[in-house]
Protein backbone atom coordinates (compact mmCIF):
# COMPACT_ATOMS: atom_id res chain seq x y z
CA UNK A 1 0.00 0.00 0.00
CA UNK A 2 1.69 3.22 -1.02
CA UNK A 3 2.31 6.31 1.46
CA UNK A 4 -1.18 8.07 -0.29
CA UNK A 5 -3.20 5.03 0.47
CA UNK A 6 -2.33 5.01 3.93
CA UNK A 7 -2.94 8.54 3.97
CA UNK A 8 -5.89 8.35 2.69
CA UNK A 9 -7.20 5.55 5.03
CA UNK A 10 -6.01 7.50 7.87
CA UNK A 11 -8.04 10.37 7.17
CA UNK A 12 -10.92 8.44 6.16
CA UNK A 13 -11.29 7.01 9.68
CA UNK A 14 -11.72 10.22 11.03
CA UNK A 15 -14.35 11.41 9.00
CA UNK A 16 -18.61 10.44 9.29
CA UNK A 17 -19.63 7.38 7.85
CA UNK A 18 -21.22 9.09 5.37
CA UNK A 19 -18.95 11.19 3.63
CA UNK A 20 -16.35 9.06 4.08
CA UNK A 21 -15.88 7.62 0.52
CA UNK A 22 -17.23 10.98 -1.34
CA UNK A 23 -14.18 12.90 0.63
CA UNK A 24 -11.60 10.70 0.42
CA UNK A 25 -12.48 9.94 -3.80
CA UNK A 26 -12.51 13.60 -4.46
CA UNK A 27 -9.04 14.33 -2.05
CA UNK A 28 -7.62 11.47 -3.74
CA UNK A 29 -8.05 12.44 -7.11
CA UNK A 30 -6.55 15.77 -5.98
CA UNK A 31 -2.98 14.21 -4.45
CA UNK A 32 -3.03 11.79 -7.40
CA UNK A 33 -2.66 14.31 -9.49
CA UNK A 34 -0.55 16.69 -8.14
CA UNK A 35 1.22 13.63 -7.06
CA UNK A 36 1.44 12.81 -11.47
CA UNK A 37 2.23 16.62 -11.93
CA UNK A 38 5.50 16.28 -9.85
CA UNK A 39 6.47 12.68 -11.43
CA UNK A 40 6.15 15.14 -15.08
CA UNK A 41 8.45 17.85 -13.44
CA UNK A 42 11.17 15.17 -12.14
CA UNK A 43 11.03 13.07 -15.12
CA UNK A 44 11.07 9.80 -13.29
CA UNK A 45 8.58 8.10 -10.66
CA UNK A 46 7.86 9.44 -7.14
CA UNK A 47 9.93 8.00 -4.35
CA UNK A 48 7.84 6.98 -0.57
CA UNK A 49 10.38 10.44 0.20
CA UNK A 50 8.99 12.32 -2.61
CA UNK A 51 5.55 11.71 -1.72
CA UNK A 52 6.10 11.84 1.91
CA UNK A 53 7.29 15.58 1.05
CA UNK A 54 4.20 16.25 -0.85
CA UNK A 55 1.84 14.82 1.67
CA UNK A 56 3.35 16.54 4.52
CA UNK A 57 1.82 20.28 3.21
CA UNK A 58 -2.04 18.62 4.28
CA UNK A 59 -1.02 18.11 8.17
CA UNK A 60 -1.80 15.30 10.20
CA UNK A 61 -5.17 13.07 8.69
CA UNK A 62 -7.25 14.01 12.23
CA UNK A 63 -6.37 17.79 11.51
CA UNK A 64 -7.73 17.16 8.10
CA UNK A 65 -10.51 15.66 7.98
CA UNK A 66 -11.65 18.00 11.45
CA UNK A 67 -12.22 20.36 8.92
CA UNK A 68 -15.12 18.86 6.70
CA UNK A 69 -16.73 19.02 10.14
CA UNK A 70 -19.20 21.44 10.39
CA UNK A 71 -17.79 22.67 13.66
CA UNK A 72 -14.79 23.52 14.77
CA UNK A 73 -15.26 24.18 18.51
CA UNK A 74 -17.26 22.71 21.30
CA UNK A 75 -18.54 26.02 22.81
CA UNK A 76 -18.49 29.09 20.08
CA UNK A 77 -17.56 32.61 20.05
CA UNK A 78 -21.36 33.20 20.63
CA UNK A 79 -21.61 31.36 24.01
CA UNK A 80 -18.36 31.39 24.98
CA UNK A 81 -18.80 34.68 27.17
CA UNK A 82 -21.87 33.31 29.00
CA UNK A 83 -19.82 30.52 29.31
CA UNK A 84 -17.14 31.38 31.22
CA UNK A 85 -19.61 34.21 33.50
CA UNK A 86 -21.85 30.87 34.34
CA UNK A 87 -18.74 28.80 35.29
CA UNK A 88 -16.92 31.29 37.47
CA UNK A 89 -20.79 31.81 39.21
CA UNK A 90 -21.26 28.46 40.05
CA UNK A 91 -17.64 27.58 41.23
CA UNK A 92 -17.74 30.31 43.59
CA UNK A 93 -20.80 29.27 44.72
CA UNK A 94 -19.82 26.12 45.38
CA UNK A 95 -16.75 27.22 47.02
CA UNK A 96 -19.29 29.11 49.78
CA UNK A 97 -21.83 26.02 49.96
CA UNK A 98 -18.38 23.74 50.83
CA UNK A 99 -17.26 26.09 53.11
CA UNK A 100 -20.23 26.54 54.96
CA UNK A 101 -20.96 22.67 54.78
CA UNK A 102 -16.71 22.33 56.16
CA UNK A 103 -17.86 24.70 59.09
CA UNK A 104 -20.86 23.51 60.23
CA UNK A 105 -18.96 19.47 60.75
CA UNK A 106 -16.71 21.39 62.25
CA UNK A 107 -19.63 22.87 64.75
CA UNK A 108 -21.15 19.62 65.24
CA UNK A 109 -17.78 18.31 66.84
CA UNK A 110 -15.46 17.32 64.11
CA UNK A 111 -11.63 17.55 64.37
CA UNK A 112 -10.39 20.85 62.42
CA UNK A 113 -8.24 18.22 60.25
CA UNK A 114 -11.90 17.06 58.46
CA UNK A 115 -12.47 20.57 57.69
CA UNK A 116 -9.44 21.08 55.95
CA UNK A 117 -10.18 17.96 54.31
CA UNK A 118 -13.57 18.16 53.50
CA UNK A 119 -12.96 21.56 52.05
CA UNK A 120 -10.28 20.72 49.61
CA UNK A 121 -11.68 17.23 48.83
CA UNK A 122 -15.60 18.61 48.46
CA UNK A 123 -14.60 21.78 46.88
CA UNK A 124 -12.60 20.07 44.07
CA UNK A 125 -15.32 17.16 43.65
CA UNK A 126 -17.82 20.36 43.41
CA UNK A 127 -15.80 22.04 40.87
CA UNK A 128 -15.10 19.45 38.76
CA UNK A 129 -19.11 18.49 38.60
CA UNK A 130 -19.74 22.23 38.15
CA UNK A 131 -17.23 22.28 35.22
CA UNK A 132 -18.57 19.23 33.39
CA UNK A 133 -22.58 19.91 33.81
CA UNK A 134 -21.98 24.00 32.50
CA UNK A 135 -19.69 22.59 29.95
CA UNK A 136 -22.22 19.83 28.51
CA UNK A 137 -25.18 22.28 28.84
CA UNK A 138 -23.14 24.78 26.90
CA UNK A 139 -21.84 22.55 24.53
CA UNK A 140 -25.52 20.78 23.99
CA UNK A 141 -26.78 24.50 23.48
CA UNK A 142 -24.07 25.15 20.81
CA UNK A 143 -25.04 21.90 19.45
CA UNK A 144 -28.61 22.65 18.98
CA UNK A 145 -28.80 26.36 18.75
CA UNK A 146 -25.35 27.99 18.30
CA UNK A 147 -26.58 30.76 20.31
CA UNK A 148 -29.64 31.60 22.61
CA UNK A 149 -31.61 34.21 20.99
CA UNK A 150 -33.39 35.87 24.24
CA UNK A 151 -29.85 36.12 25.40
CA UNK A 152 -29.30 38.95 22.79
CA UNK A 153 -31.67 41.00 24.06
CA UNK A 154 -30.72 43.50 26.28
CA UNK A 155 -31.69 46.98 27.68
CA UNK A 156 -28.76 49.90 28.32
CA UNK A 157 -30.89 51.40 31.64
CA UNK A 158 -29.95 48.00 33.25
CA UNK A 159 -26.45 48.66 32.96
CA UNK A 160 -24.32 49.59 36.49
CA UNK A 161 -24.82 53.36 37.58
CA UNK A 162 -20.84 53.85 38.57
CA UNK A 163 -18.14 51.68 38.08
CA UNK A 164 -16.53 52.57 41.40
CA UNK A 165 -12.02 53.23 41.00
CA UNK A 166 -10.30 52.31 44.35
CA UNK A 167 -9.97 55.15 45.65
CA UNK A 168 -6.93 56.34 48.06
CA UNK A 169 -7.88 55.26 51.89
CA UNK A 170 -9.00 57.01 54.39
CA UNK A 171 -6.03 58.37 56.62
CA UNK A 172 -8.74 58.88 59.09
CA UNK A 173 -9.80 55.42 59.01
CA UNK A 174 -6.66 54.00 58.64
CA UNK A 175 -5.51 56.02 62.44
CA UNK A 176 -8.25 55.12 63.93
CA UNK A 177 -7.84 51.23 62.91
CA UNK A 178 -4.05 51.49 63.74
CA UNK A 179 -4.97 53.38 67.83
CA UNK A 180 -7.61 50.60 68.06
CA UNK A 181 -5.15 47.50 66.58
CA UNK A 182 -2.48 48.84 68.72
CA UNK A 183 -5.39 48.32 72.14
CA UNK A 184 -5.66 45.27 71.35
CA UNK A 185 -2.00 44.37 71.13
CA UNK A 186 -1.65 45.88 74.44
CA UNK A 187 -4.58 43.49 76.07
CA UNK A 188 -3.59 40.79 73.97
CA UNK A 189 0.33 40.83 75.12
CA UNK A 190 -0.74 40.90 78.58
CA UNK A 191 -2.94 38.04 78.68
CA UNK A 192 -0.42 35.43 79.77
CA UNK A 193 0.92 38.27 82.45
CA UNK A 194 -2.56 38.91 83.70
CA UNK A 195 -4.22 36.77 86.25
CA UNK A 196 -7.36 39.06 85.73
CA UNK A 197 -7.57 38.62 82.26
CA UNK A 198 -6.68 34.41 82.43
CA UNK A 199 -9.96 34.61 84.74
CA UNK A 200 -12.15 37.07 82.42
CA UNK A 201 -12.27 39.11 85.61
CA UNK A 202 -12.46 36.64 88.53
CA UNK A 203 -16.03 35.68 86.47
CA UNK A 204 -15.34 31.77 87.39
CA UNK A 205 -13.99 31.38 83.89
CA UNK A 206 -11.24 30.66 82.98
CA UNK A 207 -9.32 30.80 79.58
CA UNK A 208 -8.10 27.03 78.34
CA UNK A 209 -5.14 26.17 77.86
CA UNK A 210 -5.74 25.85 73.86
CA UNK A 211 -5.03 29.61 73.95
CA UNK A 212 -1.18 29.51 74.82
CA UNK A 213 -0.64 28.28 71.04
CA UNK A 214 -2.18 30.91 69.58
CA UNK A 215 -1.00 34.00 71.34
CA UNK A 216 1.74 34.36 69.22
CA UNK A 217 0.18 33.78 65.89
CA UNK A 218 -2.73 36.18 66.35
CA UNK A 219 0.10 38.92 67.87
CA UNK A 220 2.22 38.17 64.33
CA UNK A 221 -1.24 38.92 62.21
CA UNK A 222 -1.93 41.65 64.18
CA UNK A 223 1.30 43.37 63.91
CA UNK A 224 1.79 42.78 60.15
CA UNK A 225 -1.56 44.05 59.83
CA UNK A 226 -0.51 47.31 61.69
CA UNK A 227 2.71 47.81 59.72
CA UNK A 228 0.73 47.44 56.16
CA UNK A 229 -1.40 50.30 58.16
CA UNK A 230 1.46 51.97 58.62
CA UNK A 231 2.27 52.20 55.44
CA UNK A 232 -0.67 53.41 53.83
CA UNK A 233 -1.06 55.78 56.63
CA UNK A 234 1.87 57.22 55.07
CA UNK A 235 1.17 56.03 50.90
CA UNK A 236 -2.71 55.88 51.01
CA UNK A 237 -2.20 56.11 47.20
CA UNK A 238 -0.81 52.47 46.71
CA UNK A 239 -3.76 50.39 46.00
CA UNK A 240 -2.12 47.56 44.87
CA UNK A 241 0.19 47.43 48.45
CA UNK A 242 -2.81 47.75 50.34
CA UNK A 243 -4.81 44.79 48.30
CA UNK A 244 -1.85 42.21 49.17
CA UNK A 245 -1.11 43.04 52.53
CA UNK A 246 -5.16 43.29 53.34
CA UNK A 247 -4.97 39.59 51.28
CA UNK A 248 -2.51 38.53 53.28
CA UNK A 249 -2.89 39.38 56.61
CA UNK A 250 -6.95 38.18 56.00
CA UNK A 251 -5.92 35.09 54.63
CA UNK A 252 -3.29 34.63 57.44
CA UNK A 253 -6.23 35.62 60.17
CA UNK A 254 -8.77 33.29 58.59
CA UNK A 255 -6.07 30.42 58.93
CA UNK A 256 -5.82 31.55 62.54
CA UNK A 257 -9.66 31.32 62.85
CA UNK A 258 -10.40 28.25 61.23
CA UNK A 259 -7.39 26.48 64.30
CA UNK A 260 -9.13 28.39 66.91
CA UNK A 261 -12.40 26.83 65.37
CA UNK A 262 -10.94 23.46 65.57
CA UNK A 263 -8.93 24.10 68.94
CA UNK A 264 -12.22 22.22 71.38
CA UNK A 265 -13.43 24.36 74.25
CA UNK A 266 -11.39 27.97 74.52
CA UNK A 267 -12.91 28.77 78.16
CA UNK A 268 -13.17 26.54 80.55
CA UNK A 269 -14.98 26.92 84.42
CA UNK A 270 -12.31 27.68 87.48
CA UNK A 271 -15.17 25.90 90.06
CA UNK A 272 -17.48 23.36 89.80
CA UNK A 273 -20.54 25.19 90.35
CA UNK A 274 -23.22 24.11 87.61
CA UNK A 275 -23.89 27.69 86.52
CA UNK A 276 -20.33 28.04 85.91
CA UNK A 277 -20.00 24.94 83.85
CA UNK A 278 -23.31 26.01 81.88
CA UNK A 279 -22.10 29.51 81.35
CA UNK A 280 -18.87 28.31 80.10
CA UNK A 281 -20.78 25.68 77.44
CA UNK A 282 -22.75 28.58 75.95
CA UNK A 283 -20.02 30.90 75.89
CA UNK A 284 -17.74 28.01 73.94
CA UNK A 285 -20.77 27.21 71.55
CA UNK A 286 -21.12 31.73 70.94
CA UNK A 287 -17.41 31.65 70.37
CA UNK A 288 -17.71 29.29 67.62
CA UNK A 289 -20.37 30.62 66.00
CA UNK A 290 -18.84 34.22 66.24
CA UNK A 291 -15.51 32.69 64.65
CA UNK A 292 -17.68 30.94 61.85
CA UNK A 293 -18.98 34.20 61.00
CA UNK A 294 -16.52 35.71 60.83
CA UNK A 295 -14.73 33.34 58.82
CA UNK A 296 -17.59 33.60 56.20
CA UNK A 297 -17.77 37.36 56.13
CA UNK A 298 -14.03 37.70 56.02
CA UNK A 299 -13.68 35.21 53.18
CA UNK A 300 -17.08 36.63 50.89
CA UNK A 301 -15.56 40.45 51.51
CA UNK A 302 -12.02 39.35 50.64
CA UNK A 303 -13.25 37.48 47.53
CA UNK A 304 -15.20 40.66 46.66
CA UNK A 305 -11.93 42.81 47.32
CA UNK A 306 -10.37 40.71 45.10
CA UNK A 307 -12.73 40.68 42.28
CA UNK A 308 -12.75 44.53 42.69
CA UNK A 309 -9.49 44.71 42.86
CA UNK A 310 -9.23 42.85 39.85
CA UNK A 311 -11.71 44.45 37.56
CA UNK A 312 -10.70 48.02 38.11
CA UNK A 313 -6.93 47.73 38.61
CA UNK A 314 -6.66 49.29 35.22
CA UNK A 315 -8.39 52.55 36.58
CA UNK A 316 -6.50 55.60 37.56
CA UNK A 317 -7.17 57.63 40.97
CA UNK A 318 -9.80 60.28 39.83
CA UNK B 1 13.03 47.85 12.95
CA UNK B 2 13.48 44.52 12.33
CA UNK B 3 10.57 42.55 12.84
CA UNK B 4 10.25 39.29 16.05
CA UNK B 5 9.00 36.13 15.93
CA UNK B 6 5.98 37.22 17.74
CA UNK B 7 4.91 39.97 15.09
CA UNK B 8 5.93 37.54 11.85
CA UNK B 9 3.67 35.33 13.51
CA UNK B 10 0.76 37.87 14.41
CA UNK B 11 1.05 39.36 10.63
CA UNK B 12 0.92 35.58 9.57
CA UNK B 13 -2.43 35.06 11.56
CA UNK B 14 -3.59 38.71 10.62
CA UNK B 15 -2.76 37.69 7.03
CA UNK B 16 -4.40 34.13 6.63
CA UNK B 17 -7.97 36.14 8.65
CA UNK B 18 -7.77 39.06 5.85
CA UNK B 19 -7.54 35.99 2.77
CA UNK B 20 -10.48 33.84 4.45
CA UNK B 21 -13.35 36.66 4.12
CA UNK B 22 -11.91 37.14 0.48
CA UNK B 23 -11.24 32.93 -0.58
CA UNK B 24 -14.97 32.90 -0.52
CA UNK B 25 -15.53 35.59 -3.02
CA UNK B 26 -13.01 34.21 -5.20
CA UNK B 27 -14.06 30.94 -5.36
CA UNK B 28 -17.95 31.64 -5.71
CA UNK B 29 -16.49 33.58 -8.47
CA UNK B 30 -14.09 31.40 -10.24
CA UNK B 31 -17.20 28.74 -9.99
CA UNK B 32 -19.46 31.36 -12.42
CA UNK B 33 -17.39 28.58 -14.49
CA UNK B 34 -17.50 24.83 -13.71
CA UNK B 35 -14.37 23.18 -12.25
CA UNK B 36 -12.96 20.42 -10.14
CA UNK B 37 -11.19 20.67 -7.31
CA UNK B 38 -7.47 20.67 -8.74
CA UNK B 39 -8.43 23.08 -11.89
CA UNK B 40 -9.74 25.75 -9.14
CA UNK B 41 -6.67 24.98 -6.75
CA UNK B 42 -4.56 26.08 -10.34
CA UNK B 43 -6.86 29.01 -11.28
CA UNK B 44 -7.23 30.46 -7.71
CA UNK B 45 -3.11 30.07 -7.95
CA UNK B 46 -2.48 31.43 -11.37
CA UNK B 47 -4.66 34.52 -10.52
CA UNK B 48 -2.61 35.03 -7.26
CA UNK B 49 -4.39 33.18 -4.66
CA UNK B 50 -3.09 30.20 -3.92
CA UNK B 51 -4.84 27.66 -1.36
CA UNK B 52 -4.15 24.60 -0.30
CA UNK B 53 -6.23 21.64 -0.60
CA UNK B 54 -7.12 21.21 2.85
CA UNK B 55 -8.60 24.43 3.30
CA UNK B 56 -10.39 24.13 -0.49
CA UNK B 57 -12.16 21.06 -0.02
CA UNK B 58 -14.12 21.73 3.18
CA UNK B 59 -14.79 25.34 1.83
CA UNK B 60 -16.41 23.77 -1.33
CA UNK B 61 -18.56 21.22 0.80
CA UNK B 62 -19.67 24.11 3.18
CA UNK B 63 -20.56 26.02 0.74
CA UNK B 64 -22.37 22.86 -1.22
CA UNK B 65 -24.20 22.18 1.96
CA UNK B 66 -25.26 26.20 2.22
CA UNK B 67 -26.77 25.55 -1.20
CA UNK B 68 -24.54 28.52 -2.81
CA UNK B 69 -23.00 25.29 -4.71
CA UNK B 70 -24.49 22.70 -7.17
CA UNK B 71 -21.84 19.68 -7.88
CA UNK B 72 -22.18 16.25 -9.75
CA UNK B 73 -19.43 13.58 -10.06
CA UNK B 74 -18.35 12.40 -14.06
CA UNK B 75 -15.93 10.96 -15.89
CA UNK B 76 -13.05 13.35 -17.50
CA UNK B 77 -9.53 11.35 -18.51
CA UNK B 78 -10.93 8.38 -17.38
CA UNK B 79 -10.91 9.02 -13.82
CA UNK B 80 -14.41 10.51 -12.02
CA UNK B 81 -14.03 14.24 -10.98
CA UNK B 82 -16.26 16.11 -8.65
CA UNK B 83 -17.47 19.41 -10.61
CA UNK B 84 -18.88 21.94 -8.91
CA UNK B 85 -20.87 25.02 -9.85
CA UNK B 86 -22.48 28.18 -8.85
CA UNK B 87 -26.09 27.94 -7.85
CA UNK B 88 -28.72 30.17 -8.60
CA UNK B 89 -28.72 30.72 -5.04
CA UNK B 90 -24.70 31.18 -5.11
CA UNK B 91 -25.32 33.44 -8.10
CA UNK B 92 -27.74 36.00 -6.26
CA UNK B 93 -25.02 35.75 -2.88
CA UNK B 94 -22.52 36.77 -5.49
CA UNK B 95 -23.68 39.47 -6.42
CA UNK B 96 -24.16 40.98 -3.17
CA UNK B 97 -20.66 39.84 -1.90
CA UNK B 98 -19.33 41.69 -4.90
CA UNK B 99 -21.27 44.93 -4.51
CA UNK B 100 -19.92 44.57 -0.62
CA UNK B 101 -16.79 43.82 -1.76
CA UNK B 102 -16.43 46.89 -3.91
CA UNK B 103 -18.21 49.22 -1.39
CA UNK B 104 -14.95 47.70 1.27
CA UNK B 105 -12.43 48.08 -1.75
CA UNK B 106 -13.40 51.88 -2.27
CA UNK B 107 -13.62 52.84 1.15
CA UNK B 108 -10.44 51.44 1.73
CA UNK B 109 -8.47 52.59 -1.02
CA UNK B 110 -9.49 55.99 0.47
CA UNK B 111 -8.10 55.52 3.50
CA UNK B 112 -4.97 53.70 2.78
Amino acid sequence: MSLLDRYLNAVRNHLPAAQQDDIVAELGDDLRARFEERAAELGRPLTEADEAELLKPFGRPLLLAARYKPRQYLIGPNLLPYYWTTLKFALAIAFVVFMAISLTFVLAGRPIGDFFELLWKGTFNAALSVFTWVTLVFALIEQVAGRVKAWDHWDPHSLPRETRPASPASRFEVALDLVFSAAFVAVWASVPHSQWLRTLAHSGLELAPAWSSFYLPVLVVVLVSMAAKAVTLVRPDLATFRFVANLATTTAGLVVLAMLLGAGDLVVPGTSDPRVETLARVMNMALRVSFVVAIVINAVTTALDTQRYLRNRHVRFA
Amino acid sequence: MASSPDTDELFENLRLELRRGCLVLAVLAQLRTEHYGYTLRKTLADAGLPVDEGTLYPLLRRLESHGLLASEWREEDSRKKRFYRLSAAGRAVLKQLVTEWQGIDASLTRML
